[in-house]
């Protein structure tokens, strides 16, 4: 056995913001040891959250640009609305599907292991934003756009989700399934917010604002969306 | 000793182990009890809440009882069991057992009401035409059936876990477990007949509960109507 596999990751305190990037990116077990050990910098989950924002904003900025200039703008906007709103919905849930799952966190823990996961899906959306421009500026079909978007949102979900994981290697934390089911509300809320702030990818119609206004279930605003014609 | 249902929610194992001990009294039942009401209440406003104020208010009178009333129903049968099948549970560690299932159900229950919530304002309409609104009700009924759903199982699987730490070496557990599943499950789905509506059908008046509530059963409704239509192909 390889003996370094035998020492426990050193807990990751955060000093510099880069520096906690990095961390996410390239030593994910030592930040999930900083979770599980409460360990974090009292500026941890603040600039978490400043980056996950960022990089969902630069994220919803390049999809926009199917949209035009203006709607890239909003989109950069609504991109880190929907982030930061469906966390902060799905926060209770994440905090009671741990415990029940038989991972207990405390608040501090739980907010602190949100914001991580949300920016672990922003860096790996900031990697595949270049992609997702590729094809905002070179396609006119929306359902390709919106099925290109959950690709890329899914592919980076995996990847927090796999952070998670990394909390099995530490005491009481060695059951984190209920954490894994709740990234399903996390979907669904996310899914609901999308729509509550459409339209994400295109114009409003003329006299409407920001976001239409109007009542509808993510079902039904999807399915609108694959028949719609720019 | 007294545990909240804070405590049972942080450290399940420990708590099975105080109640193993015997070290768990009444108050510590009332205090489950004082959690569950609350607990499902507050989820029960949400649930109806896209229908009207006053279905809001119903609902979360009706859904602690619809709890409550089951646990009462079932209980003394849930306990004759267990000592027929030597599980070594008194009467007190069967409501325990039962309560705290139950209060894990119900912190799912609270932590999904934003969820629940939020879908209500932002997706449900108040009015439109009876496509929309049949639409609405479906969605809303779907999302409800869903989340209790999963707040039973886990609350169930709880159960399970609870009844493998307190009952004497030797007894049966998935069987009593079985049991008193099936039992409640049976009683559970009757009551819930007799106090709907719950979600609140856009088509029929708010109501605390229905005229024809106690007509039928639920079991005479399955049988006699759905699964004849189902096996006629819905004609």
């Amino acid at each position: 056995m390889n003996p370094e596999s035998q020492v426990a990751a050193e807990p990751f305190i955060p000093s510099k913001p880069m520096a906690m990037l990095a961390g996410l990116l390239k030593a994910p077990a030592s930040v999930a040891a900083a979770i599980a050990g409460d360990k974090g910098a009292p500026n941890t989950i603040a600039l978490l959250l400043v980056f996950a924002g960022l990089f969902h904003a630069f994220f919803g900025f390049a999809v926009g640009l199917f949209g035009g200039w203006p709607v890239a703008g909003v989109a950069a906007l609504k991109s880190a609305a929907i982030a930061y709103a469906s966390l902060v919905i799905c926060l209770p849930s994440l905090y009671v599907f741990s415990a029940v799952g038989g991972a207990y966190l405390s608040f501090r823990q739980t907010l602190m292991l949100g914001s991580a996961a949300l920016a672990m899906v922003g860096i790996l959306l900031i990697g595949l934003a270049p992609v997702a421009w590729l094809f905002s500026v070179s396609t006119a079909s929306l359902p390709f756009m919106v099925v290109l978007t959950l690709m890329i949102w899914f592919t980076a979900l995996m990847f927090a989700i796999r952070f998670t994981g990394e909390l099995r290697a530490h005491e009481g934390f060695q059951r984190p399934g209920g954490i894994t089911a709740w990234f399903i509300v996390y979907v669904l809320v996310s899914f609901q917010m999308t729509t509550c702030l459409r339209p994400i990818l295109t114009r409003t119609e003329p006299g409407q604002g920001w976001i239409t206004g109007q009542k509808q279930f993510f079902l039904a605003h999807f399915d609108s969306c694959f028949g719609y014609q720019k | 000793m007294s545990l909240s249902p804070a405590k049972l929610l942080a450290n399940r194992n420990n708590f099975w182990a105080v109640a193993r001990d015997g070290r768990l009294g009444w108050d510590d039942l009332l205090a489950l009890a004082a959690f569950i009401v609350p607990g499902c209440a507050i989820y029960g406003a949400v649930l109806a809440g896209w229908r009207s104020p006053v279905l809001s208010l119903y609902v979360a009178i009706k859904l602690p009882l619809l709890f409550l009333a089951t646990t009462a129903i079932v209980s003394v049968f849930n306990w004759m069991l267990a000592s027929l099948l030597r599980a070594g549970l008194s009467f007190k560690a069967t409501l325990l057992v039962v309560f705290a299932s139950m209060s894990i159900t119900s912190w799912i229950l609270l932590a999904l009401a934003p969820v629940s919530f939020f879908f209500m304002i932002s997706g449900a309409p108040a009015a439109g035409t009876d496509s929309e609104l049949r639409y609405a009700h479906n969605f809303m009924l779907t999302t409800h059936i869903l989340i209790l759903a999963v707040a039973g199982v886990a609350g169930y699987a709880a159960m399970l876990g609870g009844l493998r730490t307190m009952v004497n070496p030797g007894c049966p557990v998935g069987l009593l477990f079985v049991a008193w599943l099936g039992t409640s499950a049976f009683v559970g789905c009757q009551m819930a007949w007799i106090l709907r509506p719950f979600v609140g059908s856009p088509f029929y008046d708010v109501a605390f509960m229905r005229p024809d509530c106690l007509d039928r059963n639920f079991y005479e409704f399955v049988f006699g109507d759905v699964i004849p239509n189902l096996l006629r192909g819905g004609l």
